[in-house]
């Protein structure tokens, strides 16, 4: 059902806090990846602390292939159906014409094109430990040059990174388009309900990726995974897929099956003490570790922790506190992590920012209770477009305003609940 | 007042007089950790405290002083500087309030002490403790917090205050427009202090201290205390005088659990938690306000009850959510990180963080709302892929273990034996509708009968059950409108529709096989005493208090009366005393 998504314009952001918007082509779940077309790094944007900002590249990739493992959040900016009008006038046949599909807006600050920009935070990728040169994209798996008609790869840097033979592609390419004309068909006629369950099962399809790379953190798995004739088949066998796939309906997110939760089964994808390890070994070594995943995972307070964390080789409770030591103590809070963010210069109230929180609160409640919570958004999913962009902007002022104006008037409750 | 005046000593003299006299509610002999009962022994008698004073300590139920009463009472009346750090619920409250109020002069009818406290509710809840400990003492204590009108508390402030407890906005305004007259308030307390001196408090905290006079009194009262603190403490206090009573961070009657789920998971693994365990009263937090709502609803979706409470509801229904949650109207409670700090409803035995908090600051305030007073809980953390770093984290920083849930949750670690104590349910049912919330003229404080707010098994109610409104007397059905905005009453059939009898057997069943299961693990639990590791000590240790207290339960069983001599032998024998805190009154606005 996820293959409802296939054709709209999303929004995804990789664990090295760079974000990613182009057109969703293909979700494949053998090899737990997602392709996108027509890519736009967005660059860090506001995820990094200064030192670490990638600016956004204003050149397209004509499509990436994501590890789905590393794509931390991922958002409909705009649904196939939206995006039809767009996309009715091209003819099938003109697959070359990549340009054609409704084009990302571009990026928001105009920055020189870096060839190293994409590939500088990949060593920061934790399951990348010991790749020297040729590392492999900022979160995705496989960053391929566009075969087909479309522009030879254009993404400077990205050539190096290539991971597959060209030839395969062309053919893989023209599948897709049809693909997608078909999912289209589909989607066309899909409700806004199942709009919803689409994000959702996206969602879900990233979840249990995750899930499945939990068990196995270390290896990459994406060196394997793109052997050509798996790839070439990928299509045809796609869509049986697919087909299969629309049989057993999903549940309705928030629905409760009645079978009781088995806590030891979930509990079993989830090796906690396989996980403490690459953490450690980051730690132990202050300069390969000092950005450790858990700065890019625990989103935006983390960076305190992370330096914390850095700092000593085996972390014990008296590196944060120590009754003996200090009548104070060194734990992540609140204003730890506000005083950081302020002191690396990321402006933790810019309104890109609060957009983007909005976005992942909007996606996190559709996943946990099937729907935003946010008034309008889900009666008019499909109006995202129309109002300017996601995160429905009447919503996000009210938020926005109820905070500040909480802190500011003596509202010391607001302050407190303000997460 | 003239009693205002008397010497403490006479309180010593005929002390079988007055206090045979008093209304001392019952004793609760649920079982305690050391992070209450590792006193020096002092008792309230030899604090040299007022007569009258003693007597609003031993009325609420206060038998001893806590570890930290003990420390920091006898420090904050000599007028000196204090910096106390303590666990959650382990009676910061009652320690800051009980020299407070004795140093005051009631016949000096101007404010002599200020109780900041960084939420509404808290304000509430320490103004209630402030009223009954102070309750023959003759002293006015006034709550003041945004969100209210500003009207109501000039008026108030014409009379004579002599304890202002509020939050820092709206005492600044206050002051600011003249209407607080603080220049004989030589009390300055800050509770939950580090939470008042975050930076965006600061310049309101310092702008207020402009207000007092030069030789105030300042104290410092949390569970946490990061650096920012230290700046305050250089700049605005006089060599303090340092309480640390926290070896470790976290309470040890706090049992901590992670389950794994996805995202999508979350409702239906909340729904199974909500079966298998014997919650009797548990707060659920999530990240943010639109959650906290759309939780609520789908918990009602479920058949269950529960309030909800955020920073965006209106005040009044707030604080009427925090008063019917603290008299057991309602078992569940989901709400923000609003209520995250210092809350105190003893009949909290479960946390559960819905959503995973992203630091350990907020984690460990978050779990400490069960467990109060050295009591036993638990606390369960929804973990997603996600999170499994923030997880990491904060088991390092507060140097804690959260262990995989298990299949089944032994009761002994949270759920305080019956026996002893009355087990009368407060309120005959947990759902809101079916039954009136008549107004409690109950003076007594929540914990002193342990299992007062004590309801019966959550079950899910089956469609037939009548809750309607037709069925409910006009007053009834006023109080549920009243609090229908922030109340969630089930509706809609339960999913496994089965019948409330049926369930009802089920669960007997259930617990009859828990029962069992109980007695294999706690001769498991002997078998690998020698072996196994610090944590799980930890464990065995609060197991086997729990055996000492169930000791006349069990006493037939010759496998149970071997273990309960061995518990004896180390089990720490629970203690009375409990720093605890006001049941909530509606406040007079």
């Amino acid at each position: 059902m996820a293959e409802h998504f296939l054709g709209s314009l999303i929004s995804l952001v990789s664990t090295s806090d760079i974000r990613y918007r182009g057109i969703l082509r293909q979700i494949d779940h053998v090899n737990s990846t997602i392709q996108l077309e027509q890519v736009y790094s967005m660059g860090t944007e506001h995820r990094r602390p200064a030192h670490e900002y990638l600016p956004p590249n204003p050149k397209p990739y004509d499509y990436i292939v994501f590890r789905a493992t590393e794509v931390k959040d991922l958002n409909v900016e705009r649904h196939a159906t939206d995006m039809q009008t767009a996309m009715l006038n091209n003819d099938p046949a003109i697959i070359g014409a990549s340009s054609g599909v409704q084009p990302p807006p571009p990026p928001q600050t105009a920055a020189t094109p870096q060839a190293q920009a994409p590939a500088a935070p990949a060593p920061a990728t934790s399951t990348t430990p010991a790749e020297p040169a040729p590392a492999p994209g900022p979160a995705a798996a496989t960053i391929v040059p566009a075969a087909a008609a479309t522009e030879p790869a254009k993404a400077n840097g990205q050539q190096q990174q290539q991971q597959q033979p060209q030839q395969p592609q062309q053919p893989r390419n023209v599948a897709n388009v049809r693909q997608q004309q078909t999912q289209r068909q589909v989607s066309r006629d899909g409700s806004i309900r199942s709009a919803e369950v689409a994000v959702e099962s996206v969602e879900r399809a990233m979840d249990q990726l995750r899930v499945s790379s939990g068990d196995e953190q270390q290896p990459p798995a994406p060196q394997q995974q793109p052997s050509t004739e798996r790839r070439g088949g990928g299509g045809g066998r796609g869509r049986g897929r697919r087909g299969g796939h629309h049989g057993p309906a999903i549940k309705g997110p928030g629905v409760v099956p009645d079978t009781p939760f088995d806590f030891n089964r979930a509990n079993a994808k989830f090796d906690k003490a396989s996980l403490v390890l690459p953490e450690l070994a980051n730690a132990g070594s202050p300069e390969a570790g000092a950005e450790t995943p858990s700065t890019s995972e625990a989103g935006t307070p983390a960076p305190g922790s992370a330096s914390a964390a850095g700092g000593a080789a085996s972390p014990n409770l008296s590196q944060f506190y120590d009754k003996k030591k200090s009548f104070f103590d060194d734990i992540s809070s609140d204003s730890k992590a506000r005083s950081e963010e302020a002191s690396t210069g990321v402006r933790v109230g810019g309104a890109a920012m609060a957009r983007q929180r909005r976005e992942e609160e909007r996606n996190r409640n559709l996943s946990t209770f099937g729907e935003t919570g946010i008034a309008g958004a889900q009666h008019h999913w499909h109006g995202g477009g129309g109002r300017g962009g996601p995160g429905g902007r009447g919503r996000g002022g009210r938020r926005r305003g109820g905070g500040g104006g909480g802190r500011g008037a003596s509202s010391s409750a607001a302050a407190v609940s303000a997460q | 007042m003239s009693t205002a005046t008397e010497s403490p000593t006479s309180a010593l003299t005929n002390n079988g007089d007055w206090k045979s006299q008093l209304n001392i509610p019952q004793k609760d002999d649920r079982p305690q950790t050391e992070d209450v009962t590792a006193t020096k022994g002092l008792e309230w008698e030899d604090m040299q405290l007022r007569r009258e004073l003693l007597m609003g300590i031993f009325e609420a139920g206060f038998e001893k002083p806590s570890p930290i009463q003990e420390e920091a009472i006898p420090v904050a009346l000599t007028t000196r500087d204090v910096l106390a750090r303590a666990k959650n619920g382990t009676g910061k409250t009652a320690a800051f309030i009980i020299p407070s109020l004795q140093l005051i002069d009631t016949a000096i009818p101007k404010v002599q002490v200020m109780l900041l406290v960084p939420t509404r509710e808290l304000a509430l809840q320490t103004s209630q403790v402030c009223k009954l400990l102070g309750k023959h003492l003759g002293v006015n204590v006034m709550v003041t917090t945004g969100g209210t009108t500003l009207k109501d508390d000039i008026m108030r402030l014409s009379e004579a205050v002599h304890v202002l407890v509020g939050t820092p906005g709206r005492i600044l305004d206050l002051a600011g427009k003249g209407v607080a007259d603080l220049s004989k308030c030589t009390i300055f307390v800050m509770d939950e202090a580090d939470k008042l001196l975050s930076p965006e408090f600061t310049p309101v905290i310092e702008e207020l201290l402009g207000f007092l006079p030069e030789n105030r009194q300042v104290m410092l009262f949390s569970a946490t205390f990061p650096m920012i603190v230290k700046d305050f403490k250089l700049k605005h206090m006089r060599s303090p005088y340092e309480i640390n009573l926290m070896d470790e961070l976290t309470l040890r009657g706090v049992t901590q659990y992670y389950a794994f789920v996805e995202e999508r998971q979350k409702v239906h693994c909340l729904n199974t938690l909500f079966s298998k365990l014997q919650i009797n009263q548990s707060i659920i937090f999530c990240n943010s306000t639109n959650r906290v709502e759309l939780l609520a609803k789908k918990i009602t979706e479920l058949g269950y009850s529960c309030f909800y409470s955020h920073a965006k509801m209106l005040q009044a229904h707030r604080n009427r959510v925090f008063h019917d949650f603290r008299n057991g109207a309602c078992r569940n409670l989901v709400c923000s990180d609003l209520l995250t700090r210092g809350i105190d409803i003893q009949a909290v035995n479960v946390v559960i963080n819905f959503d995973f908090p992203k630091n350990s600051e907020t984690y460990l305030h978050r779990i400490g709302r069960s467990g109060r007073f050295g009591h036993l809980g638990l606390a369960i953390n929804l973990i997603t892929y996600e999170d499994r770093f923030n997880l990491y984290r904060i088991e390092q920083e507060l140097g804690t273990e959260i262990q995989p849930i298990p299949q089944t949750i032994d009761k002994n670690l949270y759920v305080a034996p019956s026996g002893g104590g009355s087990s009368e349910p407060q309120t005959s049912t947990g759902r809101l509708g079916s039954q009136a919330l008549p107004p409690k003229q109950d003076t007594r404080l929540t914990h002193r009968a342990p299992q007062q707010p004590r309801l019966p098994p959550q079950v899910q109610p089956a469609p037939g059950t009548p809750t309607s409104q037709a069925q409910q007397t006009p007053q009834q059905q006023q109080q549920q409108q009243a609090t229908q905005v922030y109340a969630t009453t089930p509706n809609g059939p339960p999913r496994n529709g089965l019948t409330p009898v049926q369930q009802q057997q089920m669960l007997a069943a259930q617990q009859a096989q828990q029962a069992q299961q109980q007695q294999q693990l706690f001769a498991l639990q002997q078998q690998q005493q020698q072996q196994q590791q610090q944590q799980q000590q930890q464990q065995q240790r609060i197991a086997q208090q729990y055996q000492n207290a169930q000791a006349t339960a069990m006493a037939q069983q010759q496998q149970a009366a071997a273990m309960i001599a061995a518990a004896r032998g180390q089990g720490h024998p629970a203690r009375g005393g409990r720093g605890g805190f006001g049941r909530g009154q509606p406040q007079p606005r």
